[in-house]
């Protein structure tokens, strides 16, 4: 992990406690990590920290989180930024650690993204009649496909019909897809 | 134009119009209505029209009007999805000698299944509709923002391709799915599917048929 100089600097700030109260360090922690189970973006501090300050333990969260960093491995490297109070290393590693899977999460949806597609809707008609044709009597089916289009949280639809063969043939190659899925879990069994 | 007892009933333009071929020679009038079935695929040709009014001693334009007829029975004919019975009792009539009328219903059985497909789908409104679909699966393990050995993330990558009813194109569609995602909508399509079996679907279509 390699941090900048303004944040190696911010953490000798942390480590100064006449710049830095316990009250002030503790409402600083327990705000910032608040962001990864609040759906408030924002924070509000009482004291007049500086957004450099928030942002450079952030980055340094995400860096742990990223390369997977352990609380020995934090450990060591607080004591390389001379961020050396036990008691606010502790505090620091207490939230990372319940936080842990939540920031996980977070940073792998930070990744590309596909449309992603959340659930389907069917109908089923019977087409009788049209302009060209007095006797029809063919099953048709409506489809259709919610996803949610890649970077954004908007929904979209597609419809299409499907006539009773094509439909068939999209469910033989769903079938196919799924069918992976119980290969996995019988390796995955006779493995163990 | 009405289909009652499956026979095709014609108004009397349509009649008269359709007259002229039991006034011309039998084998002109087969002719005539050979040349009309060709046109359904190639359209109308003028010139070849204007030589047979010519040979036939007749205005060019009654000629042109009877193979419209006969390109519109065809089409009904087509549309109705007549039986050859029907054909021919709807044909007498018209008037048609029996030797007419046997050629003509040749002629339309050759074509009627292009053009009952032509008017069931490709003149049809038409949504779009499903012409492939491609899957993929995949397994994310490390992405740029995290490179932990802890991602195992399995999902499945489809390529929807569509059809539009109307011009053609291709809409092609790329989506990401979870598995969990995947097993409900196979689940749903295969209700989907059962839904056409079973007896209420089976009674309607009995209905109508």
């Amino acid at each position: 992990m390699e941090l900048s100089s303004d944040i190696e600097e911010d953490f000798r700030r942390l480590n100064n406690q006449t710049h830095i109260s316990d009250k002030n360090y503790e409402e600083l922690i327990q705000k910032i990590f608040s962001l990864f189970t609040s759906t408030n973006s924002n924070i509000e501090l009482s004291s007049s920290f500086d957004k450099r300050l928030v942002s450079s333990i952030l980055t340094f969260i995400f860096e742990c989180v990223k390369y997977d960093f352990d609380e020995t491995l934090i450990r060591s490297k607080f004591d390389d930024l001379q961020f050396t109070i036990k008691t606010r290393q502790d505090r620091f590693i207490n939230e990372y650690n319940k936080n842990l899977s939540i920031i996980q999460l977070y940073l792998k949806q930070k990744s590309i993204e596909y449309d992603r597609l959340l659930n389907i809707n069917w109908r089923l008609d019977l087409q009788l009649k049209t302009n060209y044709t007095d006797k029809l009597l063919q099953p048709i089916y409506i489809l259709d496909w919610t996803k949610r289009d890649k970077y954004t949280t908007n929904i979209d639809h597609i419809q299409f019909s499907c006539t009773q063969e094509s439909l068939q043939e999209l469910v033989e190659k769903l079938k196919d897809a799924q069918s992976v899925l119980h290969q996995m879990q019988y390796q995955q069994q006779t493995k163990k | 134009m009405s289909t009652t007892s499956s026979l095709l009933l014609l108004d009397d333009e349509r009649k008269a119009q359709l007259d002229l071929l039991n006034k011309i020679d039998e084998s002109a009038a087969v002719d005539i209505c050979n040349a009309a079935l060709g046109y359904l695929s190639t359209g109308l040709n003028t010139k070849s029209v204007t030589n047979a009014a010519n040979h036939l001693q007749l205005d060019v334009e009654i000629v042109r009007t009877t193979i419209d007829s006969l390109l519109w029975l065809y089409t009904e004919c087509a549309k109705a999805k007549i039986s050859s019975d029907a054909l021919d009792e709807s044909l007498k009539l018209l008037g048609y000698s029996t030797q007419l009328r046997q050629s003509f219903i040749e002629c339309y059985q050759s074509k009627a299944h292009q053009l009952q497909t032509t008017l069931t789908t490709d003149l049809a409104l038409s949504l779009p509709h499903y012409k492939n679909l491609y899957w993929r699966f995949d397994v994310q393990i490390a992405t740029r923002s995290m490179r932990s050995r802890k991602q195992f993330d399995p999902f499945f990558i489809l390529k929807l391709t569509l059809i539009n009813g109307n011009n053609d194109k291709e809409q092609v569609h790329v989506f990401q799915v979870d598995p969990l995602t995947l097993v409900h909508i196979v689940e749903q399509l295969e209700l989907a599917m059962n839904e056409l079996r079973n007896n209420h679907a089976r009674r309607i279509v009995h209905t109508f048929r």
